[in-house]
């Protein structure tokens, strides 16, 4: 099994294959775009503002008898939870009412027999807030880690990082829009430290192609983008491995509250990985990066 | 020693040992722990478990901006009413409705006048415009914000106040943004009465009443303006003196009690100086009725039958036991500036909660197990290095979260296992970089292991960087559980620095010394 991890001197066409790359990135974020602006996002309680309840009955719950009783809410909504038919989750958006006097309404409505797992109330104004801020918040980071690479590497290398950076991101979110699963907090979480974890292989990958640029001063810039992608493959895929493991752990185990967390987690490496290799590095050879490189030549390295 | 400077070696070494030490309450089983003596438990502790985990009340509660700048404005106008006439101004129609408060100037020669008296009544800053000689007032936007937050500083205080005399265990009570308050209550499973008693200013003042001016005189409007109609469920309408003989920012305390007739009641007693106000007032009065006005509503109206000199008293009315020791608890507690609504509200049942850390940790180890094999597979004997040095980082976090008295939540335990699947990166990016040394000719194998470190520090160190923006992001944009996880997500990568990079050398360089190998093999 080891061997099969040993055979480490790639020669493969990255940049060849890159073309193809381009436009099935372009397919993936034409879809993801087109899906957020026709089919929006499936925000949860936390950018939406309302009510959320869970709670388990005695009984099998009637979720026809429920909705009768529940029907004086706006936009109520009814889901079963657990396998034995006990439990519920009921969403609903108040309508200027008081959050106290509203769930008073909704006890007494469901009446006893019921015990209440969850009780979430949120305020449109906190919703919409939220929005905003997890908005500027990922964009802030986005821009943060850009700025960074631009001190310890090249411009060039921002850029190629922020490209491939908003790539995944949008994809990631595109996704969630596709398949409406829920849009809470808890994912913009998993975006962010995406964010800041899929930067991770284009780093290694970057820091190789610096070293590659100073050992060889007359490669083409395409030569060597194909050599230290080559050399640095296989930690690229083995980090991504370790991580995708423990986040697909997280899928499948780690219960509902972690699902949308673990599939924007699950997605972001795998796009990571992808868009490391056939987006942040051949976007390079579109830059003068020798010539930036050779100019400044006292970038800091901790090599030395 | 080990060709790694010693004093490195103790250091790195005592950092793990003070690490163990401070991760050990968590792996402790409850009865043991229980044993520990306090003094030592305020420090040596476990980490602090979220409410998503332990289940409990999560509130952020909003002041009431409307309610806020009405009062604000009421009191405005009553300063303005006596100010005006002080200065000789003649004026009517003086009102207040929603944001703005208007008044008639009869004299268009003293307008000017009017609005200098106006200005300066209050000390922020005030938006006068004037139509024909109808003077609109309104707040400015800088003073409206320097209101609410003036507002959220004194309802913290009194916030805090009225939770602790419920008895809740240990209360989180934080300001959020400009207007906003989170309390954080652990264990708390309805938190109807707590925000019952959020939703109430308590604002209680002592008028005299107008005796002169019966109810149906004033629904008529033969009303003079230093009194006031008002209600309440014992008195029925009824004719006050605008001005307040005592407020409850004088009381000392409040409790509740009895009457002589066994009946529920709230005792309250003033501070000296409040005390006096009530003495004088009550002893130019006696005959006269004095009214107890709670959140603009009579609680009863007694008439004094002799001075009360001594600062306390008995308030009568409409109460239960409950009620009335619902009430001394407000009063003994302060006035709030404006009631505070609820703008998000969690709770989490305490079996929710077992059942999320059931899931987090199970995923937390099973994710550990499959890393661990993983390493071993494809590293051999490298791999057991990079899966002690992982245990060693899992160490130092818990160290640091219970160390910095972190609140793990559910995502926070995402993040733990997060760091589990990324801190093992390092180590790959080392090892994979010492087999390419190797490839290049290196062969004594203490050359391949530093210049495999060194080759791979800066790398490690951007991408440790990279994410720890992130963190900080989500650290600034996230409360309560969100938050939890930038934290556990920034000290993670803290720790896996520390591990990776220190500990793992170090048990390199130890193993070459020990064994002295002619090769390096993966």
């Amino acid at each position: 099994m080891s061997k099969l991890f040993k055979k480490r001197e790639y020669s493969i066409d990255f940049m060849g294959q890159a073309k193809f790359a381009y436009i099935l990135s372009a397919i993936m974020l034409i879809v993801s775009v087109v899906s957020l602006a026709t089919r929006g996002l499936n925000y949860g309680i936390d950018f939406m503002g309302g009510v959320q309840i869970e709670a388990s009955s005695e009984n099998e719950i009637q979720m026809d008898v429920v909705r009768q009783k529940l029907s004086f809410l706006k936009d109520l909504s009814l889901q079963s939870v657990g396998t034995d038919g006990k439990g519920i989750l009921i969403q609903a958006q108040p309508e200027g009412e008081n959050s106290n006097a509203l769930l008073t309404k909704i006890k007494d409505a469901l009446g006893a027999g019921y015990s209440y797992n969850e009780v979430e109330i949120v305020g449109p104004a906190v919703g919409a807030e939220l929005k905003y801020k997890s908005l500027l918040a990922s964009i802030l980071a986005l821009l943060a880690i850009a700025v960074y690479i631009w001190f310890r590497f090249e411009w060039p290398f921002a850029v190629g990082c922020l490209l491939a950076l908003a790539h995944d991101m949008i994809i990631v979110v595109g996704f969630f829009s596709l398949f409406q699963i829920e849009f809470d907090m808890v994912v913009v979480a998993g975006l962010l430290s995406l964010a800041g974890y899929d930067c991770n292989d284009t780093i290694v990958s970057y820091d190789r192609m610096r070293e590659n640029l100073k050992k060889y001063r007359k490669a083409s810039v395409r030569e060597l983008l194909n050599r230290s992608t080559n050399e640095t493959f296989s930690r690229t895929i083995l980090t991504s491995l370790t991580t995708l493991f423990v986040v697909l752990v997280l899928l499948f185990v780690g219960g509902e509250t972690l699902q949308g967390f673990s599939i924007a987690m699950v997605l972001g490496t795998i796009f990571g990985t992808y868009s490391s290799i056939y987006l942040a590095m051949p976007l390079l050879q579109y830059f003068d990066v020798r010539s930036v490189g050779n100019s400044a030549d006292a970038t800091p390295d901790f090599n030395k | 020693m080990f060709g790694y400077s010693k004093i490195r070696v103790v250091i790195v070494g005592i950092v793990l040992a003070v690490g163990l030490f401070f991760a050990l309450p968590n792996f402790l089983p409850k009865e043991m722990y229980n044993q520990v003596p306090s003094s030592v438990k305020s420090w040596w502790k476990p980490v602090t478990l979220g409410l998503d985990l332990q289940g409990g009340s999560y509130l952020v509660m909003e002041v009431d901006t409307n309610t806020l700048i009405h009062e604000k404005l009421e009191s405005l106008a009553d300063l303005t009413r006596s100010a005006l006439r002080e200065g000789k101004i003649r004026f009517s129609g003086l009102k207040t409705e929603n944001d703005t408060m208007t008044v008639k100037v009869l004299n268009a020669a003293q307008l000017n006048e009017a609005r200098e008296i106006i200005r300066k009544q209050e000390s922020v800053g005030l938006d006068i415009s004037a139509e024909g000689t109808t003077l609109s007032v309104k707040y400015t936007a800088d003073a409206l914000s320097a209101l609410k937050n003036q507002a959220v500083q004194q309802s913290l205080e009194i916030v805090r106040k009225r939770i602790d005399e419920l008895g809740t265990k240990e209360p989180l009570i934080q300001q959020q943004g400009e207007d906003r308050i989170v309390i954080q209550l652990p264990g708390v499973q309805d938190p109807a009465e707590i925000k019952a008693l959020m939703g109430k200013t308590a604002k209680m003042t002592f008028h005299l009443v107008d005796e002169e001016t019966t109810p149906q005189m004033a629904q008529m409007g033969k009303i003079s303006a230093d009194s006031m109609l008002m209600t309440g469920e014992d008195t029925g309408y009824i004719v006050l003196k605008r001005s307040v003989v005592v407020g409850g920012e004088s009381l000392e305390d409040s409790r509740g009690t009895y009457d002589e007739n066994g009946r529920p009641a709230v005792s309250f007693s003033f501070k000296s100086a409040g005390a006096k106000k009530f003495g004088n007032a009550t002893r130019d009065n006696v005959g006269r009725r004095l009214a107890i006005v709670l959140d603009g509503k009579v609680i009863s109206a007694p008439t004094i039958n002799s001075p009360i000199t001594g600062g306390k008293g008995i308030i009568t009315g409409n109460f239960t036991v409950q009620t009335a020791n619902d009430l001394a608890l407000l009063l003994r507690s302060g006035a709030l500036p404006a009631p505070l609504l609820v703008a998000e509200e969690r709770v989490v049942g305490a079996g929710l909660g077992e059942d999320s850390i059931k899931a987090g940790t199970t995923a937390c180890w099973i994710g550990l197990a499959l890393v661990f094999a993983f390493m071993i597979i494809v590293y051999g004997w490298f791999g057991v290095v990079a899966d002690l040095v992982l245990i060693a980082n899992g160490i130092m976090l818990l160290a640091l979260l219970s160390l910095l008295g972190a609140t793990l939540t559910l995502p926070g335990l995402a993040g733990i296992a997060l760091t589990v699947g990324m801190a093992v990166d390092a180590n790959i990016i080392i090892f994979e970089r010492m087999k390419e040394e190797q490839m290049h000719g290196i062969t004594v194998p203490k050359d391949v292991l530093t210049r495999g470190f060194a080759g791979s520090f800066s790398a490690i160190l951007d991408g440790q960087l990279t994410t720890l923006f992130a963190a900080l992001f989500l650290f600034w944009l996230g409360s309560g559980p969100v938050r939890g996880f930038g934290v556990t997500l920034g000290l993670g990568l803290a720790s896996t620095m520390f591990a990776a990079i220190c500990v793992s050398k170090l048990i390199l360089m130890a193993w070459m010394n020990v064994k002295n190998p002619k090769e390096i093999k993966f």
